[in-house]
């Protein structure tokens, strides 16, 4: 597994001091990286030699690194996340690049993701849009039996499928329309497939598609390059759900009169 | 009815209107070509001609078919335009450097259809000015609307004389545009079902199939009246 060779390699990372500054690229040589470093680690190690020649170091997102929390971005080479499918920058590590490689590094590119500073950019958008809708109203009391509410198998999977996504935004940026489409589905139809979704069925789809919008993403024009960017595999069916959800909320319910 | 106004002018809403306009289209394209087909009869255009002398006595239905199309294709394509320039506007930074990650995309890159439904789109609608130039409002060459007799041209005769291999305009820009058609079925046809909603694993692979073939079918149906049949007359 381990190799004792360490990769040369040449960073082009995105530098920008601030929301309103201009930024430019900046090259860095960096010599004798483990291969079995993870990509955000590689970034430690260069902000440690930025720090010890007094230069800034590069803002990156980072929180868990395992995978889980969706705060890890970056545009590798451009693509989300890296090479790799069905991972997140966190869990891409150094032996996928080889010796003598140039690796481009931007932040994610749309509108409603403003960069706050080098790579780090800010995704309060998607915050916004989950309190425009994507919540179930609990009424307080005892918990329920558990099985009261029968949920069929295949709705738990599709459920838990759609609610497999971290929010990174990984999908905006991969999307040539930096649309937000996946990500809204995700959560419009995590909800939309079981009971408890119900009593905000309509409102909830209504208000975040609005605040989606309202955001400033583009919109979804089906070349399902989100799904191939998604680090949790979200499917594009959802994106499909929401538009029924939408339909319906739009032409059936009593939501928006 | 505000409450369908404000669905209609959400990015989701003015999809589904864009789907179901370009779908409409398509039912108008099957009825277009298969009234043309009949110039493959091989009586002399007998067919062509009683078909076109049919069609144009229903004045009254003619006309409320003709402003239906209109209105379709107009919503169609100032959505498409509106659409088009909001999603480019949606990052006004750009990336150095992107690369797909679809399985297959990377190499196809550039040749997909997707990624050309406004220009194939703007083809499609140049062929179609050139057409209702040609044979709606006969505003090309005098001669073209003329049998050898000078009297006014059965319908079979002028599309002889507009396809012959004399007015390259026309040929050309009917091959043009038959192909751009064509790439831009290729991606609408079963995007439109997508966008309505009806994603499913049972119909969703026969839907793209069904698109895939119905795309062919319509672009080679038209690019032949101008490549082939031009040539046999």
């Amino acid at each position: 597994m381990s190799s004792s060779r360490g990769l040369n390699l040449t960073l082009k990372i995105w530098r920008q001091p601030g929301p309103n500054a201009r930024g430019e690229f900046r090259t860095y040589e960096m010599k004798n990286i483990s291969p079995d470093m993870s990509f955000l680690e590689m970034l430690d190690v260069l902000n440690e030699q930025l720090i010890q020649t007094s230069e800034e170091p590069v803002a990156f997102d980072h929180d868990c690194r395992e995978g889980i929390c969706g705060m890890c971005s970056l545009m590798i080479n451009g693509q989300a996340h890296g090479p790799d499918r069905a991972t997140t920058t966190c869990q891409l590590h150094m032996r996928r690049f080889s010796d003598g490689d140039t690796i481009v590094i931007e932040p994610w590119r749309a509108n409603a993701f403003p960069v706050i500073r080098d790579l780090a950019t800010d995704r309060a958008a998607f915050d916004r849009i989950i309190t425009a809708g994507g919540y179930v109203s609990v009424n307080t009391g005892n918990a329920q039996d558990a099985n009261c509410l029968p949920v069929g198998r295949d709705r738990q999977e599709k459920s838990m499928a759609a609610a497999a996504c971290i929010g990174c935004g990984a999908c905006v940026a991969a999307c040539k329309n930096a649309s937000a489409m996946l990500f809204v589905s995700a959560k419009v139809s995590q909800l939309a497939l079981l009971p408890q979704g119900e009593p905000e069925r309509a409102r909830r789809v209504t208000r975040m598609v609005a605040q989606m919008d309202k955001e400033g993403f583009g919109g979804c024009t089906n070349t399902y390059e989100c799904e191939a960017a998604c680090p949790a595999e979200v499917s594009v069916s959802n994106i499909a759900r929401l538009n029924r959800e939408y339909l319906r909320a739009v032409v059936v319910s009593e939501e928006g009169v | 009815m505000r409450w369908l106004l404000n669905a209609l002018s959400t990015s989701v809403g003015r999809k589904v209107v864009l789907a179901i306009t370009g779908l409409l289209l398509c039912g108008f394209l099957v009825a277009h070509l298969a009234g043309n087909l009949l110039l493959y009869v091989g009586d002399e255009g007998k067919s062509y001609n009683d078909y076109a002398h049919a069609l144009h006595e229903q004045a009254a239905l003619l006309a409320v078919a003709e402003v239906g199309l209109f209105g379709l294709l107009i919503a169609h394509i100032v959505i498409a335009l509106q659409v088009s320039a909001e999603n480019r506007a949606a990052r006004k930074v750009g990336y150095a450097v992107t690369r797909s990650k679809q399985e297959g995309r990377y190499a196809a890159e550039g040749y997909r259809p997707d990624t050309w439904m406004l220009v194939t789109g703007i083809l499609v609608l140049g062929f179609l000015v050139l057409h209702l130039m040609d044979f709606k409002m006969e505003l090309r060459d005098k001669s073209f609307y003329l049998d050898s007799a000078g009297l006014d041209a059965k319908p079979f005769e002028k599309a002889k004389n507009l396809l012959s291999t004399s007015n390259l305009i026309t040929i050309v820009g009917y091959a043009i545009g038959s192909f751009a058609l064509l790439g831009h079925l290729a991606h609408g046809f079963q995007s439109a079902f997508q966008t309505l909603g009806i994603n499913h694993p049972k119909y969703t692979p026969l839907i793209k199939l069904v698109g895939l073939l119905f795309a062919i079918a319509i672009g080679i149906g038209f690019a032949s009246f101008p490549l082939v049949w031009s040539m046999s007359h």
